[in-house]
Protein backbone atom coordinates (compact mmCIF):
# COMPACT_ATOMS: atom_id res chain seq x y z
CA UNK A 1 0.00 0.00 0.00
CA UNK A 2 1.70 3.19 -1.08
CA UNK A 3 1.52 6.42 1.09
CA UNK A 4 -1.86 8.21 1.12
CA UNK A 5 -2.72 9.78 -2.37
CA UNK A 6 -3.42 13.12 -1.61
CA UNK A 7 -0.27 13.65 -0.02
CA UNK A 8 1.58 16.49 -1.75
CA UNK A 9 5.24 16.71 -0.43
CA UNK A 10 7.72 19.58 -1.71
CA UNK A 11 11.15 19.48 -1.35
CA UNK A 12 12.50 22.50 0.50
CA UNK A 13 14.09 23.74 -2.45
CA UNK A 14 10.85 24.45 -4.08
CA UNK A 15 10.90 21.59 -6.25
CA UNK A 16 8.57 18.43 -6.38
CA UNK A 17 10.25 16.45 -3.49
CA UNK A 18 11.87 12.67 -4.85
CA UNK A 19 10.42 9.77 -5.01
CA UNK A 20 9.99 7.96 -1.77
CA UNK A 21 7.88 4.89 -2.98
CA UNK A 22 9.34 1.16 -2.49
CA UNK A 23 11.69 2.81 0.07
CA UNK A 24 11.83 2.53 4.07
CA UNK A 25 11.41 6.05 5.39
CA UNK A 26 12.40 7.54 8.65
CA UNK A 27 9.88 10.54 8.36
CA UNK A 28 11.65 13.00 11.37
CA UNK A 29 10.92 16.66 12.70
CA UNK A 30 13.49 18.47 12.87
CA UNK A 31 14.58 22.36 14.13
CA UNK A 32 17.70 23.81 14.14
CA UNK A 33 17.53 25.62 17.59
CA UNK A 34 16.99 22.36 19.19
CA UNK A 35 19.06 21.07 21.91
CA UNK A 36 17.94 17.43 20.00
CA UNK A 37 19.66 19.22 16.90
CA UNK A 38 22.82 17.28 17.29
CA UNK A 39 20.52 14.10 15.83
CA UNK A 40 21.75 15.11 12.46
CA UNK A 41 24.71 13.58 12.89
CA UNK A 42 22.61 10.30 13.77
CA UNK A 43 20.55 10.92 10.99
CA UNK A 44 23.14 11.25 8.11
CA UNK A 45 24.74 7.92 9.41
CA UNK A 46 21.56 6.19 9.13
CA UNK A 47 20.82 6.90 5.49
CA UNK A 48 24.47 6.25 4.52
CA UNK A 49 24.13 3.03 6.12
CA UNK A 50 21.21 1.73 4.57
CA UNK A 51 20.82 3.94 1.44
CA UNK A 52 21.92 1.70 -1.05
CA UNK A 53 19.09 -1.01 0.52
CA UNK A 54 16.27 0.93 -0.12
CA UNK A 55 16.35 3.46 2.75
CA UNK A 56 15.77 7.29 3.27
CA UNK A 57 15.71 9.57 5.99
CA UNK A 58 12.93 12.27 5.02
CA UNK A 59 13.22 15.31 7.58
CA UNK A 60 10.19 17.11 8.07
CA UNK A 61 11.44 21.28 9.20
CA UNK A 62 8.88 22.85 11.88
CA UNK A 63 8.55 25.82 14.05
CA UNK A 64 5.67 24.61 16.12
CA UNK A 65 8.20 23.81 19.11
CA UNK A 66 9.17 26.79 20.56
CA UNK A 67 9.93 28.44 17.47
CA UNK A 68 13.40 26.26 17.13
CA UNK A 69 13.25 25.85 13.28
CA UNK A 70 12.38 29.97 12.59
CA UNK A 71 14.51 30.18 9.43
CA UNK A 72 13.91 30.61 5.85
CA UNK A 73 14.30 28.17 3.83
CA UNK A 74 17.59 28.54 2.13
CA UNK A 75 18.45 28.97 5.70
CA UNK A 76 17.67 25.83 6.95
CA UNK A 77 19.35 24.01 3.94
CA UNK A 78 22.78 25.73 4.60
CA UNK A 79 22.48 24.70 8.15
CA UNK A 80 22.19 21.51 7.72
CA UNK A 81 24.45 21.03 4.88
CA UNK A 82 27.02 23.00 6.91
CA UNK A 83 26.77 21.73 10.21
CA UNK A 84 26.03 17.99 10.16
CA UNK A 85 26.45 17.59 5.91
CA UNK A 86 22.92 16.10 5.73
CA UNK A 87 22.26 14.52 2.25
CA UNK A 88 18.79 13.26 3.14
CA UNK A 89 16.05 15.22 1.56
CA UNK A 90 14.17 17.75 3.42
CA UNK A 91 10.39 18.74 2.79
CA UNK A 92 9.53 22.25 2.83
CA UNK A 93 8.69 23.30 6.29
CA UNK A 94 5.23 21.62 7.26
CA UNK A 95 2.93 21.77 10.64
CA UNK A 96 3.01 18.91 12.10
CA UNK A 97 -0.02 19.30 15.29
CA UNK A 98 -2.81 21.89 14.95
CA UNK A 99 -5.92 22.53 12.79
CA UNK A 100 -3.17 23.32 9.78
CA UNK A 101 -0.98 20.24 10.17
CA UNK A 102 -0.29 18.38 6.92
CA UNK A 103 -1.75 15.62 5.68
CA UNK A 104 1.57 13.97 6.38
CA UNK A 105 1.32 13.95 10.04
CA UNK A 106 -2.74 13.21 10.12
CA UNK A 107 -1.24 9.63 8.37
CA UNK A 108 1.10 9.53 11.00
CA UNK A 109 0.33 10.40 14.21
CA UNK A 110 -2.26 7.49 14.13
CA UNK A 111 0.73 5.49 14.83
CA UNK A 112 0.96 4.37 18.34
CA UNK A 113 4.01 4.65 19.36
CA UNK A 114 5.64 1.45 21.91
CA UNK A 115 3.33 2.38 25.33
CA UNK A 116 0.21 2.59 22.72
CA UNK A 117 0.23 6.44 22.56
CA UNK A 118 -1.32 7.72 19.30
CA UNK A 119 -1.68 11.29 18.63
CA UNK A 120 0.34 14.64 18.81
CA UNK A 121 3.90 14.82 18.05
CA UNK A 122 5.63 15.19 20.85
CA UNK A 123 8.52 17.66 20.25
CA UNK A 124 11.51 18.12 17.56
CA UNK A 125 13.26 14.63 16.07
CA UNK A 126 9.99 12.45 16.62
CA UNK A 127 9.98 9.85 14.51
CA UNK A 128 8.01 6.96 12.28
CA UNK A 129 9.25 4.38 9.95
CA UNK A 130 7.23 3.45 7.13
CA UNK A 131 8.31 0.27 5.62
CA UNK A 132 8.58 -0.05 1.58
CA UNK A 133 5.20 -1.54 1.41
CA UNK A 134 3.67 2.11 3.16
CA UNK A 135 3.11 0.86 6.18
CA UNK A 136 3.68 3.20 9.37
CA UNK A 137 5.62 0.23 11.52
CA UNK A 138 6.97 2.28 14.32
CA UNK A 139 7.00 5.40 16.11
CA UNK A 140 9.70 6.71 17.90
CA UNK A 141 9.82 9.44 20.65
CA UNK A 142 12.28 12.53 20.56
CA UNK A 143 14.88 11.35 23.23
CA UNK A 144 15.15 8.18 21.08
CA UNK A 145 18.48 8.58 19.18
CA UNK A 146 18.74 7.31 15.33
CA UNK A 147 21.28 4.88 16.13
CA UNK A 148 19.54 3.32 19.28
CA UNK A 149 19.07 -0.09 18.84
CA UNK A 150 15.12 -0.16 18.84
CA UNK A 151 15.39 2.18 16.12
CA UNK A 152 18.46 0.21 13.94
CA UNK A 153 16.29 -3.33 14.77
CA UNK A 154 13.34 -1.51 13.10
CA UNK A 155 14.90 -0.58 10.07
CA UNK A 156 17.07 -3.75 9.35
CA UNK A 157 13.38 -5.71 9.88
CA UNK A 158 11.62 -3.73 6.93
CA UNK A 159 14.53 -3.70 5.05
CA UNK A 160 15.23 -8.02 5.42
CA UNK B 1 -6.00 29.39 30.74
CA UNK B 2 -6.28 31.67 28.23
CA UNK B 3 -3.16 34.07 29.39
CA UNK B 4 -0.84 35.35 26.69
CA UNK B 5 2.61 34.37 27.24
CA UNK B 6 5.64 35.21 25.38
CA UNK B 7 9.03 33.34 24.97
CA UNK B 8 12.47 34.76 25.08
CA UNK B 9 12.59 34.73 21.34
CA UNK B 10 9.99 36.99 21.30
CA UNK B 11 7.25 34.15 20.21
CA UNK B 12 4.01 34.76 21.93
CA UNK B 13 0.91 32.04 22.73
CA UNK B 14 -2.31 32.48 24.27
CA UNK B 15 -2.47 28.90 26.65
CA UNK B 16 -5.10 26.69 25.63
CA UNK B 17 -3.68 23.58 27.64
CA UNK B 18 -0.80 23.06 29.95
CA UNK B 19 0.89 19.80 29.79
CA UNK B 20 2.70 17.86 32.84
CA UNK B 21 6.29 16.61 32.68
CA UNK B 22 7.28 18.28 29.49
CA UNK B 23 9.53 15.05 28.04
CA UNK B 24 9.07 13.03 31.26
CA UNK B 25 10.61 15.35 33.31
CA UNK B 26 8.68 16.16 36.43
CA UNK B 27 10.25 19.98 36.78
CA UNK B 28 8.83 20.96 33.63
CA UNK B 29 5.52 21.74 32.21
CA UNK B 30 4.60 22.93 28.53
CA UNK B 31 1.94 26.07 27.28
CA UNK B 32 -0.01 24.63 24.30
CA UNK B 33 -1.39 27.18 22.16
CA UNK B 34 -4.29 24.54 19.73
CA UNK B 35 -6.20 27.14 18.01
CA UNK B 36 -7.02 28.39 14.93
CA UNK B 37 -4.06 30.96 14.43
CA UNK B 38 -1.52 28.21 16.04
CA UNK B 39 -0.58 25.31 17.40
CA UNK B 40 2.64 26.35 19.53
CA UNK B 41 4.92 24.29 22.21
CA UNK B 42 6.58 26.35 24.84
CA UNK B 43 8.41 24.47 27.62
CA UNK B 44 9.15 25.97 30.87
CA UNK B 45 10.21 25.24 34.39
CA UNK B 46 7.42 24.70 36.52
CA UNK B 47 8.94 27.17 39.12
CA UNK B 48 10.28 29.05 36.59
CA UNK B 49 9.09 32.54 35.38
CA UNK B 50 6.98 33.48 32.32
CA UNK B 51 6.31 37.00 30.95
CA UNK B 52 2.64 37.52 31.00
CA UNK B 53 1.83 39.92 27.91
CA UNK B 54 -1.90 39.69 29.10
CA UNK B 55 -4.01 38.01 31.66
CA UNK B 56 -6.66 35.98 29.91
CA UNK B 57 -10.50 36.09 31.35
CA UNK B 58 -11.12 34.63 34.32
Amino acid sequence: MPWPEDLTLTSITGDALESLDGKAVLVVNVASQCGLTPQYEGLERLHRRYGDQGFSVLGVPCNQFAGQEPGTAEEIQAFCSATYGATFPLTSKLDVNGSRRHPLYQWLAATPDADGQAGEVEWNFEKFLVSPSGAVVARFRPPVEPDDDRVIAAIEQVLA
Amino acid sequence: MGDRLRAHNGLELTVTRIDDAFMGRSDMVAFVEDSGVQWLKMPAFRDGEVELVRRGAA
